[in-house]
């Protein structure tokens, strides 16, 4: 089956979602997200279904990820988790085992999926949502709603794969300045947030309900390029209208539509949050901030989970093949890249678009970051060539760096001058890589850099805190044994600065010390009669003063 | 009497803009020994001979110790400190250990009998516990210098490879 059978089938690209056919195998990677992955709660040989959780965690930077298809756990490794589908397990008796490539290439080409239109257009299934809003999730307190979304293991689904539970709880229980809605989507190749806006516009819309409930957001914007206007338009006034309808607070948050023209760029996070806002910002200055994003992707799997209560298995991905045939599916996560339709062993795969599109391996899986998958059967190799200091980097750039002069840094990793040229702010868009004469890959360079000024940022901090702390405690060391010195000594001169000589003041000391025993022992038998209470004092008194 | 209370302001003027100095713009900060320390790599495990990272420094600083004596800056540390004293790079000497991964101690917790031992043994203070209680290791403040392993007298102490922290992968983007 190619990609253009399933084009044939469904008729126009960009509006509809296709079922991916099911894989008889998924292998689902643990860390599917900025952070760290959670603990495994399943056990080899058990029986999952499609939602069940695999891993599961407090920390909300440890996302939970869950079964993507029915079918029994495989194996466990410690990165990710192989289930098999039961029913197709038969067939795979002559393929060797573990080889995931080999498996899934034979399934596909052994199995005619029939092909069945998942999501017809959302406009006439526009059911009354709002009341359902006002059912599940009235009055949820804003831990409820990281809760709910932390165990659905929602991420970001523009591409970061954030946290969604972590983007929330850093406001803290303050309300969001800016709810920004990223419907921009920049890249030529990627179509798969257009497809779901004309196919779900009303799921979405109360997607954006919801992320409006959770933070609170004083302002919601709603960017989208200058070519869909009209489905922006659309959005805006179904979103008002949940607005109205419901008995939450939403009314209160003003919700506006932004337009930004239809370039790359505009679509990144930064890029977008400063056109709608009309501040400069920076990837940082947003993260410092109160301002969110989120995807209409985030906004529509946010309604999958809050209202269906169905956590986060299926991926929307854009396919593209060789022959530049586009499809948008719905993929199960962790089904292998061998087993998507269209799929050669001769081909190059990348994942990302046209841009920042990566070369995949062939035995990799789609995770929730996947938004594109393309399938080339050549790349052109430009020789590189050594930098010639055109400035043409510095005109495309679309954050106003400077990358002639980070290259020169980079290539010295001097993390330092990097810093200071705001290496941070690249949103490694590779504008600079396409005008670029030498065919320098900058953009790439520049991700590696900024991994290793981090994990450099890292060693720097952990060898601050250690020293401080050394410090400290040297310094307690030494004022503790000043402490003991001038007490031996005070002890010492209290001794040999008596009139009488040591020996009679040491006499003295042991007879008051044994005075007091003796005091003690009086007052333990006396302790029951009161009266002889004031004379035991009186002896203790005189005793001390003796 | 005009010059001498112009003279006098003067003097506690400059007095005190040379007190403020001295504080703000301390000699320490440049001397060769903090600029030594500052490329070792702060995990006070002693292997160089020396009680901490600083002693080493001002050891080296003064001619007393060579560069190849620290094992955790690896070569990396070596050729860096080569760099700053205009010295040839050597190999380091095996005699002071040898390199390994970044690493953590962890204390198996229900064997530990509270003997503050190693709370002791600690030179960045990142164990903690109280007597004939449990102790458990601060594992963002633990060097992994293995100080704490010798004193343990009930072995439960373990080094494990340092684990990449959720943060430390989430600040590069």
């Amino acid at each position: 089956m190619t990609v253009k059978q399933l084009q044939s089938v469904n008729g126009e690209r960009y509006d509809t979602i296709v079922d991916c056919p099911r894989p008889s195998l998924v292998c689902i990677p643990l860390l599917q997200h900025q952070g760290a992955p959670a603990a495994v709660i399943v056990s080899e040989g058990q029986q999952v279904d499609v939602g069940q959780p695999l891993t599961a965690s407090e920390n909300l930077f440890e996302v939970p990820v869950h079964a993507s298809i029915a079918g029994s756990v495989q194996s466990i490794q410690s990165d990710r988790i192989i289930i098999v589908d039961e029913g197709s397990a038969e067939n795979r008796s002559t393929t060797e085992q573990g080889d995931i490539t080999s498996v899934a290439r034979d399934e596909l080409t052994g199995n005619d999926v029939p092909i069945d239109r998942l999501v017809s257009t959302g406009n006439n299934k526009a059911s009354n949502n709002s009341d359902r809003i006002d059912d599940r999730c009235n009055n949820w307190s804003r831990a409820r709603f990281i809760e709910e979304i932390h165990s659905a293991g929602l991420v970001g689904l523009g591409g970061a794969c954030y946290p969604v539970a972590a983007k929330i709880d850093k406001l803290g229980e303050e309300p969001a300045d800016i709810l920004l809605i990223n419907a921009a989507e920049c890249d030529p190749a990627i179509c798969c947030d257009e497809a779901l806006l004309s196919s779900s516009i009303s799921e979405i819309a109360t997607g954006i309900c919801l992320a409006q409930l959770a933070t609170k957001a004083k302002r919601t914007i709603i960017g989208i390029e200058s070519d869909k206007t009209h489905t922006g338009e659309m959005l805006l006034d179904l979103v008002r209208e949940k607005a109205e309808s419901s008995q939450t607070s939403l009314s209160t948050s003003k919700t506006e539509l932004s337009v930004v023209p239809a370039a790359y760029p505009n679509g990144a996070e930064s890029l977008l949050m400063s056109l709608c806002s009309g501040r400069t910002l920076s990837a940082q200055d947003i993260h410092n901030s109160r301002l969110i994003t989120f995807n209409v992707g985030t906004c529509y799997a946010l309604y999958r989970a809050l209202i269906d209560r169905k956590p986060y298995t299926h991926r929307i991905t854009t396919l593209v093949d060789s022959n530049l045939h586009t499809v948008n599916l719905s993929i199960p996560l962790g089904t292998p890249v061998s087993s998507l339709p269209g799929f050669n062993p001769r081909h190059i795969v990348f994942v990302g678009g046209e841009m920042m599109g990566q070369p995949l391996a062939h035995n990799a899986v789609v995770t929730k970051a996947s938004s594109c998958i393309q399938f080339k059967s050549q790349v052109p190799q430009p020789v590189v060539r050594p930098c010639v200091r055109c400035g043409l980097c510095v005109d495309a750039c679309p954050v106003n760096l400077m990358p002639q002069y980070l290259l020169a840094q980079a290539t010295d990793a001097n993390f330092s001058n990097l810093q200071k040229l705001r290496l941070r702010n690249c949103i490694e868009c590779t504008c600079c890589d396409r005008v670029c004469p030498s065919h320098i890959p900058l953009a790439n360079i520049f991700a590696n850099a900024k991994k290793a000024a981090s994990i450099d940022a890292e060693a720097k901090r952990q060898a601050d805190l250690a020293k401080a702390r050394f410090e400290k405690r040297q310094k307690r060391l030494e004022t503790s044994k000043q402490r003991e010195f001038k007490k031996l000594s005070k002890k010492q001169s209290k001794l040999s600065h008596t009139t009488d000589g040591g020996e009679q003041a040491k006499r003295r000391l042991v007879e008051a010390a044994l005075q007091r025993a003796r005091d003690k022992k009086g007052k333990q038998v006396n302790a029951t009669d009161p009266t002889n209470a004031q004379n035991n004092n009186a002896q203790a008194d005189q005793g001390k003063h003796h | 009497m005009t010059g001498i209370i112009v003279v006098t302001a003067m003097a506690l003027l400059i007095g005190l803009a040379l007190g403020y100095a001295a504080s703000w713009f301390s000699a320490d900060r440049d001397s060769l020994g903090a600029r030594i320390d500052r490329l070792l790599p702060q995990t006070q495990c002693a292997q160089c001979g020396y009680p901490g990272c600083r002693p080493y420094a001002d050891a080296i600083a003064s001619g007393d110790a060579d560069i190849n004596q620290c094992p955790p800056g690896g070569e990396a540390g070596v050729a860096a400190l080569a760099e700053l004293l205009g010295r040839p790079v050597i190999p380091l000497n095996p005699d002071f250990g040898e390199v390994k991964p970044p690493l953590l101690a962890v204390i198996r917790e229900d064997e530990c009998i509270g003997c503050t031992l190693c709370i002791k043994a600690c030179p960045v203070d990142a164990i903690v516990g109280a007597a004939k209680l449990m102790h458990t290791v601060i594992a963002d403040h633990c060097t992994g210098c293995e100080l704490c392993l010798p004193p343990c007298p009930v072995d439960c102490i373990d080094l494990v490879a340092a684990p990449v922290s959720a943060t430390a992968a989430l600040s590069h983007q």
